[in-house]
């Protein structure tokens, strides 16, 4: 069988829920905690399907896991002081980085986002979507939440007093 | 583009109900308890967020002792969800409640909850009310447990008569106890006997889902320092209670006799302590119309 060690140069073949292939290299795949766990296992060989990640989101899922990758890997030949200033200047770069990547994506990205990256267990990926998903959240009433997720109301018009009564101190 | 896929998916389901629970908990411990509160009214989903609320709240609670601890209502919970209970009540436990009430209506068949076996020790707890469930907990045979226990509420609906006995008797300092229930069909005629030295006061409300039951179970009453007494049931003996003050019936077969001025009460007349009429200063009787007398 395969060996079950990363190497850098070997690839993934990551095939979406609508048949297109990805190819990923194995040091950025480890970020899924699904696919390093498939490395360990060895059993990485020919095509990977996920059938729960369409093509669109796969993209993205793999573009945010490149940034993340490129980012840990560059060189670190300065003195101590300086690369501690520089991680911090990275680290400010990164979350630039992520606000406008998680930013640019309409409400329907944001949901398939979340769900691929629950499905392949990239932890930093599903945090960043959920955050921006509280944050829509924030400040609003429940009729706009409703109205940004498109989500009909099931209860009647007595249970929601109701609730909002027991809960007052929220709603004010 | 991407709406048109999610259309595809999924046309009835909006996109908070098809997030994976663990997805959403994540969503929500993102938020403030005032702002989760709030999403609890968007819609039916309010009992996966709710669940996941109520356990990043308590996640957050940094108090290392807990006055009252209530856990009420809750309709929306499923049997699915009894193990979030026992986690919430484990908490509770751990934090040395003083109070803890469980008065949840779950959906399920046969209400049946296992009571954290820690509960036992709780040095702290002095009133507990295990409303609506049939208790399920081991106690271990004459073992003194609930320390500090003194008022107590259970409801039963297939009581376990081994497990109320040993519950009564392991409480040393009960003072108030609290019987509430609907009896369902019990193979075995029961008899409950309360030995609770300390006991105070006693209230048993039992209404029976099936008629023929009535007679299938009994009452007996050791309180030597009872001194209320409020019955809302079929059969009932109770033994010397002569610091009784308080005794309310509350059923369709009580005699009254105005002439004698003695009050007839549904027991057999050899089960019936002489010292009641002597001490006895309030009996109140509600007598199906809801007509109350009183001495």
């Amino acid at each position: 069988m395969s060996t079950p060690s990363v190497s850098v140069n070997r690839v993934l073949k990551l095939k979406s829920s609508d048949g297109e292939i990805f190819e990923v290299k194995q040091t950025v795949a480890v970020q899924s905690g699904v696919l390093k766990q498939m490395m360990e296992d060895g059993c990485t060989e020919g095509e990977i399907p996920l059938n729960n990640v369409d093509s669109p989101t796969l993209a993205k899922i793999i573009e945010w896991c490149n940034k993340h990758h490129d980012n840990d890997v560059e060189g670190r030949v300065l003195s101590e002081e300086r690369e501690k200033e520089k991680e911090k200047e990275k680290a400010a770069d990164m979350k630039k980085w992520e606000s406008e990547f998680i930013d640019a994506l309409n409400r329907d990205e944001i949901y398939f986002l979340l769900t691929g990256s629950n499905y392949m267990d990239i932890k930093e990926l599903l945090d960043c979507a959920a955050q921006k998903v509280a944050d829509m959240v924030k400040g609003k009433t429940p009729e706009a939440i409703r109205e940004m997720f498109n989500i009909q109301s099931d209860f009647t018009e007595e249970e929601e007093e109701a609730i909002r009564k027991e809960n007052q101190w929220a709603f004010d | 583009m991407a709406s048109k896929r999610l259309e595809k998916q999924t046309e009835e389901e909006d996109f908070i109900s098809r997030l994976p629970d663990d997805v959403l908990a994540h969503i929500l411990s993102r938020l403030d308890t005032k702002e989760a509160v709030k999403t609890s009214i968007i819609a039916e989903h309010r009992r996966i967020w709710l669940l996941k609320f109520v356990g990043s709240v308590l996640s957050r609670c940094q108090s290392k002792e807990i006055q009252d601890f209530e856990i009420k209502d809750c309709y929306f919970l499923r049997d699915a969800d009894l193990p979030c209970l026992r986690e919430w009540m484990c908490f509770a436990i751990e934090r040395n409640v003083h109070n803890l009430t469980l008065k949840v209506q779950i959906r399920m068949e046969r209400s049946v909850i296992r009571i954290p076996q820690t509960i036992l020790t709780c040095k702290n707890l002095v009133k507990l009310n295990l409303g609506n469930w049939d208790a399920v907990l081991d106690i271990p045979d004459s073992t003194v447990c609930f320390p500090s226990l003194k008022i107590l509420s259970i409801f039963v609906e297939y009581p376990d008569m081994v497990l109320m006995q040993r519950l009564f008797q392991s409480c040393p300092v009960l003072e108030e106890l609290t019987i509430d229930g609907h009896l369902k069909h019990n193979e075995n005629a029961l008899t409950y006997i309360i030995v609770v030295p300390t006991l105070k006061i006693l209230k048993v409300s039992l209404s029976m889902i099936n008629k023929i039951d009535a007679t299938a179970h009994k009452f007996v009453i050791k309180a030597p320092n009872l001194e209320f007494l409020y019955i809302a049931d079929d059969s009932l003996s109770l033994n010397n209670s002569p610091n009784l003050v308080v005794l309310i019936l509350k059923k369709d077969m009580v005699y009254f006799d105005t002439d004698d001025r003695i009050v007839r009460l549904p027991f057999e007349s050899k089960s019936l302590p002489p010292c009641l009429g002597l001490h006895v200063k309030i009996i109140q009787l509600k007598i199906k119309e809801g007509v109350d007398d009183e001495l």
